[in-house]
């Protein structure tokens, strides 16, 4: 389409001109600021919800914890020096001299302060260590995600027909996947590991976001100052990405931080299935499963309680605080209700 | 557990029962991935250098105590392949198949044979004969290329015997264009031509019946061998056995190709009904229609698939014919009973380490194996359960990349070897469940595998112990640089061994010896990693399980013969002539065939071998462990869990038999 | 459009939606290094490079990719999906056995989910801002919160374990017996809490929407007991909600039986799965994917349809 025939020109209309011109006068209402974007608007709505910020706490709290367990190394050079925990996530206790008396699955202690796993290693140490494996797989898993589905869900929804239609369908087959059935079946194909489990998560994760996109550009295409943009001529790519998309961002967003907490459980459920990470990886999913058989041990036994609570714990408060948050933002957003919205567990 | 040695060892001077045997098992060495139950045996961890199986006398102290009936709740580990037994494989399905089927010969604990549906049997004739003999038999096969460009035998038939001169390539490594095969028939006109290597004659009861009312003939036993034709186990018995033929009714004739020390073993394989021969492949099972025919004390009385599994007793066992009592062998009280005393057995499969502890813990299962070894210790402390335990038929080991450098030295190896902290691991990992490998014999093939095995452990253990200084001298004296930086790898479903291979990184990278990085596989992937044969050019090490038979041999020439490589277990293309060489000699050598003093001293010289050259570290060796309610009198454990139940609940030759008691 | 034409556009896409399925679960099934074979020659490692071309040639193994995807595309349109390798069993005997007790344990957990959730879900916004409203959130954020399968072992641990309150082991009685459904009630709620979670707070939501419409000051202006205005109007407008996520928690569901089935030892389809995987049982993957690929467009179907269906204005 030319965007110049039948171009409706307006004339002797400057925007810059007006935007920079002097104010024509001094009066300002008391208390009036500049209308406030949606974001802004949001953002002090969720400072203000008590549990979203207890939950951004706890998130920090244990990306801190993650981050300065042990000294982080970049090509060699030592860009994080702290070390936390008194332990390698790897060390045998009962093999170091100091501690040979220290066996697997020994109780709290003041050497061990939350006990030992079945190998021998300090709990604490891996649990803080762990957290990397699983923070940083929600995030990466759930940013790549939403990209792609973003731009998918655009593209399908704005250009609607055949293309609408063509993608829409290998949409369905995705959906006809329980997100667990595909990762399963990915990960025994590509062997357990980290980047193949950020890999067997992306392939349907991006699905939920694609539809969400597209029903709200769907809604959104309609509007007037979509129908205004084009008339001025702007180009479709522009009309999408500068328009529609940051008023359809609002569920996603919900969507996203909800599934940080999906994934993390995923990662764990498949740990536990014995295929995800390597099992001597310091996840919390693989620690838990690690810790599995111990649950039932015969009469009379001393359950090692420390093995198998604090990793599920450790899964549990932040899959926690990761729903708060997403509560919190879509209060803060007034998002409406997301037809497709989260539950975690699975 | 001794407690059959002194009586059987008078009864083994004639060349009739000899330390050998399997019951049921065949005589397969096979990769003991163990996935879903993990840990064995339970003993007193003391840190103590010998682990003492714990075993209560398992004979009761006289027969009235016998209570008859009863219904016996067992929790298996999982789920049984198949119930045709040339056709499956893997632990789960030998159990089951084994409440069914029985051979010309059973076994004790200590593997010494006992004539079962053979009255009686005798070696009647050894030549000193070799493959190349059989040519004139033979006829000749092309030899075709498969997807992977490895030479393959391009023909239906079973292959017997494949000329020694003939290989499948040339010497530029190309395949050729034929090759001269001994087929079935070949080897049966060689056989009752005189052309053999061994004869040995069975002399089978007469009014032996299988569940179908058909009797037992020769003419069974010879027709059994069919079906072990181009099945999943062919190779295990066609690599020794040459032919077998009725010489009447109830007269069986097994021919071996060479002379073989482990032949009366080796050869008898389980009898099949005429009905169910001729099934077939895997079609022998009750999904498909077919339940298990067989000569066994058990009916089949029905299998869920993945859920239970439940046998009844049957009331026509040839035993109450015979007359235990009647046995030659038999030395026991009198009026030991004629066959199992439990009237059905019914069986729950439950992969659930916790939720079989559960189980048992609740009394909805009387025994159950394979627990973890802190349950274990658990059970066996409470007031109301027992632990039964013997050492397992198999060892942990570590396989070094004795083709790529700096492992291709001795030293190196040896090295690695005292930093392996034996005793620690069993300690802490297995809680005393099992028995630090000092030497690679398990307990079960003393008999012919070595001639005083205290001896055997006081030479060999300096040289396994944990010692990094002696681990410092050996590097140095080594043509290498250090930190020599290696992957040790195994399978990630075994908790136990992935402990244990932690544990040696660790110690090893303590020294500044070594940089050792661990990586584990799923157990599927690991074996097609290992069974590759560019496995053997990465030098990385290997950890795995091996489950042997009671023939000591097969925990050397898996591990060993080049004969076995890119198979289990010589992954890494071991080939040291001195120890092939022992190897042989140990078991296919006219000297050793009825001489067992000879055979076992051969085994202790090539012991002392096998541990200086160091291809492999041998671990541990744990225990097969049943634990069981109160309920339960007279169970005992046996070194190969696929034979635990049916051992357990009727082996006279040990005068063991199981009986429920439920109101003491 | 109108209701049967959606219903028949939507039942024609169901055959190339599993055609998909079939395509992407057979690409990435055969992608996985070893097959079936070398997992019987790990048990049998005597055997020889003649022999396992013998047994690979019997299951088609020697044939490329995408040929044995045609092999087994032709049979499977016939009913026939092959042989489970390692025990020689058809694998519809397979599916055949294994569907009925995942179906049952799918059916409680849904039920068990709704049980729960409506209930509170009501309460939640009737009383919304309130403590049992708080309250009520923050059991439904712990449920999603838990790894199902630390909360199966919980359970057994504590009510079957410490509590004798349930069997351990199921009850070797027929699927629909007493016993047996008294042994699924702790599977069933380890399933059904995510879903029931989710489910809660969806009809906290949408009633506490709809409590602020203006119809329902109409209503109780007009006089009627507050029963009548929540149960006969408002819920009935909430449930359209809960049917938009009835898919989605079908699915949800689906996935979770994988899990819970191995924890608990039921005998489904979900555990038959991971042993697939583990296995390399290609055939047995296909046919459970298209299984559940099935029952979710089902799931998927019956929901838009009861969602046309409750509220007139949709119409697709």
């Amino acid at each position: 389409m030319s965007t110049q025939r039948g171009r409706i020109r307006i004339t002797g209309f400057d925007p810059t001109r007006v935007d920079e011109r002097d104010p024509l006068s001094e009066w300002v209402e008391d208390g009036e600021t500049e209308p406030e974007s949606r974001w802004r608007r949001a953002w002090r709505r969720f400072r203000r919800n008590r549990s979203a910020m207890l939950g951004v706490a706890v998130v920090a709290l244990l990306t801190l914890l993650a981050v300065f367990a042990r000294p982080v190394e970049l090509f060699g050079v030592t860009v994080q020096p702290i070390a936390l925990t008194p332990f390698e996530p790897d060390t045998i206790l009962y093999l170091t001299p100091e501690y040979a008396n220290i066996g697997p699955y020994s109780p709290p202690s003041g050497t061990a302060l939350l006990g030992t796993d079945g190998t021998g290693r300090d709990i604490l140490s891996r649990l803080l260590y762990g957290g990397r494996y699983s923070l940083s797989i929600g995030f990466i898993v759930v940013f790549i995600t939403a990209v792609i589905g973003i731009v998918y869900g655009s593209v399908s929804g704005y250009y609607g027909g055949l293309v609408d239609e063509v993608m829409m369908r290998v949409l369905d087959v995705i959906f006809a996947f329980p997100g667990l059935v595909l990762a399963l079946v990915v990960v025994a194909t590509l062997g357990g590991g980290y980047w193949q489990l950020v890999l067997a998560f992306t392939v349907f994760g991006w699905a939920g976001y694609a539809r969400l996109i597209r029903g709200e550009i769907l809604q959104v295409k309609q509007n007037e100052y979509v129908m205004a943009a084009r008339a001025l001529g702007a180009r479709d790519r522009k009309v999408i990405f500068r328009h529609i998309v940051p008023n359809a961002l609002a569920p996603v967003v919900v969507q996203a931080s909800l599934s940080i907490g999906t994934v993390v459980i995923g990662v764990a459920a498949l740990g536990f299935l014995g295929v995800g990470l390597d099992p001597t990886t310091a996840e919390w999913g693989t620690m838990l499963n690690a810790a599995r058989s111990t649950l039932i041990q015969g009469p009379g036994a001393t359950l090692p309680w420390w093995a198998t609570v604090f990793p599920g714990v450790a899964i549990f408060l932040f899959v926690m605080a990761m729903n708060l948050i997403g509560d919190g933002i879509n209060d803060a957003l007034d998002a409406q209700d997301t037809t497709v919205t989260q539950g975690g567990g699975a | 557990m001794g407690m059959q040695d002194a009586d059987a060892d008078s009864r083994v001077s004639s060349i009739r029962r000899r330390m050998l045997g399997a019951l049921g098992a065949a005589g397969i060495t096979t990769l003991a991935g163990c996935p879903g139950g993990s840990g064995n045996g339970t003993e007193e961890g003391s840190g103590e250098t010998q682990t003492q199986a714990q075993q209560q006398t398992a004979t009761p102290s006289a027969v009235d105590e016998i209570v008859e009936g009863g219904t016996l709740n067992v929790g298996l580990t999982s789920n049984p392949n198949s119930f045709d037994p040339p056709y499956s494989s893997g632990v789960p399905s030998t159990l089951v198949q084994n409440y069914f089927f029985e051979s010309m010969v059973a076994s004790d604990q200590q593997g010494n044979l006992y004539p079962w549906l053979a009255e009686s049997y005798e070696v009647a004739d050894v030549q000193e004969t070799d493959r190349t003999e059989y040519a004139d038999y033979m006829t000749t096969a092309p030899v075709t290329t498969n997807d992977d460009g490895v030479p393959i035998i391009d023909t239906p038939e079973q292959v017997v015997v494949q000329h020694p001169e003939d290989s499948l390539t040339d010497s530029a490594g190309n395949p050729v264009d034929e090759v001269r095969i001994l087929l079935r028939d070949g080897a049966f006109e060689a056989a009752t031509d005189g052309v053999f290597g061994m004869r040995l004659r069975y002399n089978l009861h007469e009014g032996v019946t299988f569940t179908n009312g058909e009797e037992l003939t020769a003419e069974n036993v010879v027709r059994s061998y069919d079906r072990v034709e181009n099945s999943q186990i062919s190779a295990q018995y066609f690599n020794t056995f040459l032919a077998a033929e009725a010489v009447d009714e109830y007269t069986v004739d097994l021919y071996a190709q060479v002379p073989d020390a482990e032949a009366e073993r080796a050869l008898p394989y389980y009898v099949f009904s005429t009905e169910q021969v001729d099934l077939d492949g895997g079609n022998l099972d009750p999904r498909q229609g077919n339940p298990p025919i067989g000569t066994g004390p058990w009916n089949f009385e029905s299998f869920e698939d993945g859920n239970s599994f439940v046998v009844s007793l049957r009331d026509d066992y040839y035993m109450e014919d015979v007359g235990v009592e009647n046995k030659e062998w038999y030395d026991g009280p009198e009026d030991f009973p004629n066959g199992p005393v439990i009237d059905e057995i019914t069986h729950r499969f439950i992969s659930e380490d916790a939720q079989r502890a559960a189980a048992l813990q609740e009394n909805e299962v009387d025994v159950a194996h394979g627990l973890t070894a802190s349950a274990q210790t658990n059970f066996q402390d409470s007031a109301d359960y027992q632990t039964k335990a013997v050492e397992t038929g198999g060892y942990l080991f570590m396989q070094y990349p004795v083709q790529v450098a700096p492992f291709d030295q001795q030293n190196v190896r040896r090295a690695v070897n005292h930093l392996i902290p034996r005793q620690r691991m069993t300690d802490n990992i297995e809680e005393g469940w099992s028995r630090p490998a000092w030497t690679p014999l398990p307990e079960l093939a003393y008999g012919a595998g070595t001639t005083d095995p205290e001896q055997l452990e006081e030479d060999l253990r300096p040289l396994n112990e944990f010692d990094p200084q002696r681990a410092n001298e050996l590097i140095s004296n080594a043509d290498v640089e250090t930190p020599i930086e290696v992957q040790i790898e195994t399978n990630s479903d075994n908790q136990n061994r992935v402990q244990k291979v932690q544990a040696i990184a660790q110690a090893m990278n303590q020294t500044d010896l070594f940089d050792a990085t661990v990586e584990t596989f799923e157990f599927g992937d690991f074996v097609g990693r290992l069974l590759d044969p560019s496995y053997a050019e990465r030098g990385n090490i290997a950890v795995i399980g091996l489950s042997g038979t009671f023939n000591p041999g097969s925990f050397v020439d898996a591990t060993h013969d080049i004969e076995n490589f890119a198979q289990c277990c010589n992954f890494q293309m071991v080939d040291f002539e001195p120890i092939n060489e022992g190897i042989d000699e140990a078991r296919f050598d006219i000297d050793v065939v009825g001489n067992q003093q000879e055979r076992a001293s051969r085994y202790d010289q090539l012991w002392r071998q096998v541990v200086e050259t160091s291809a492999n570290s041998y671990l541990d060796i744990d225990l097969t462990v049943g634990a069981h309610s109160n309920d339960i009198k007279g169970f005992d454990a046996y070194p190969f869990p696929e034979g635990m139940y049916s051992y357990a609940t009727y082996a006279p030759q040990s005068q063991q038999i199981t009986y429920i008691d439920r109101e003491s | 459009m109108s209701l049967r034409r959606f219903i028949a556009r939507r039942l024609l896409s169901v055959v190339p939606i599993l055609v998909g399925v079939s395509l992407v679960t057979f690409g990435l099934a055969n992608l996985a290094p070893g097959d079936a074979i070398d997992l019987l020659v790990s048990f049998n490692p005597n055997i020889s490079p003649t022999e396992i071309a013998q047994i690979k040639a019997r299951y088609n193994l020697d044939e490329p990719v995408w040929s044995r995807y045609f092999i087994w595309l032709t049979s499977a349109v016939q009913g026939d999906f092959g042989v489970v390798i390692s025990s020689n069993q058809p694998v519809s005997n397979v599916i055949v056995s294994r569907l009925p007790p995942t179906v049952l344990l799918g059916f409680l957990g849904w039920l068990i989910a709704l049980v729960i959730a409506i209930p509170a879900g009501i309460y939640a916004a009737v009383n919304k801002d309130q403590l049992g409203d708080d309250a009520s959130r923050f059991l439904a954020l712990s449920g999603i919160s838990i790894p199902n399968f630390w909360l199966g072992l919980m359970l057994i641990l504590i009510f079957a374990v410490w509590l004798n309150l349930f069997p351990v082991l199921s009850p070797q009685k027929p699927l629909l017996s007493p016993s047996m459904l008294w042994f699924l009630l702790l599977p069933g709620v380890t399933i059904g809490t995510a879903a029931s979670a989710t489910l809660m707070r969806i009809m906290r939501s949408s009633m506490a929407e709809e409590l602020n419409k203006e119809y329902v000051t109409a209503a109780r202006a007009k006089g009627l007991p507050e029963r009548t205005v929540i149960l006969k109007h408002v819920l009935r407008n909430s449930l359209i909600s809960v049917t938009t996520v009835a898919a989605f928690l079908t699915a949800n569901i689906l996935a979770g039986s994988v899990v819970v089935e191995t924890v608990f030892g039921w005998p489904g389809l979900g555990r038959e799965l991971v042993r697939a995987v583990v296995g390399r049982e290609i055939n047995l993957i296909m046919a459970i994917t298209l299984f559940t690929g099935l029952a979710l467009i089902i799931a998927n179907l019956l929901a838009d349809i009861a969602y046309a269906v409750l509220d007139p204005r949709i119409r697709y």
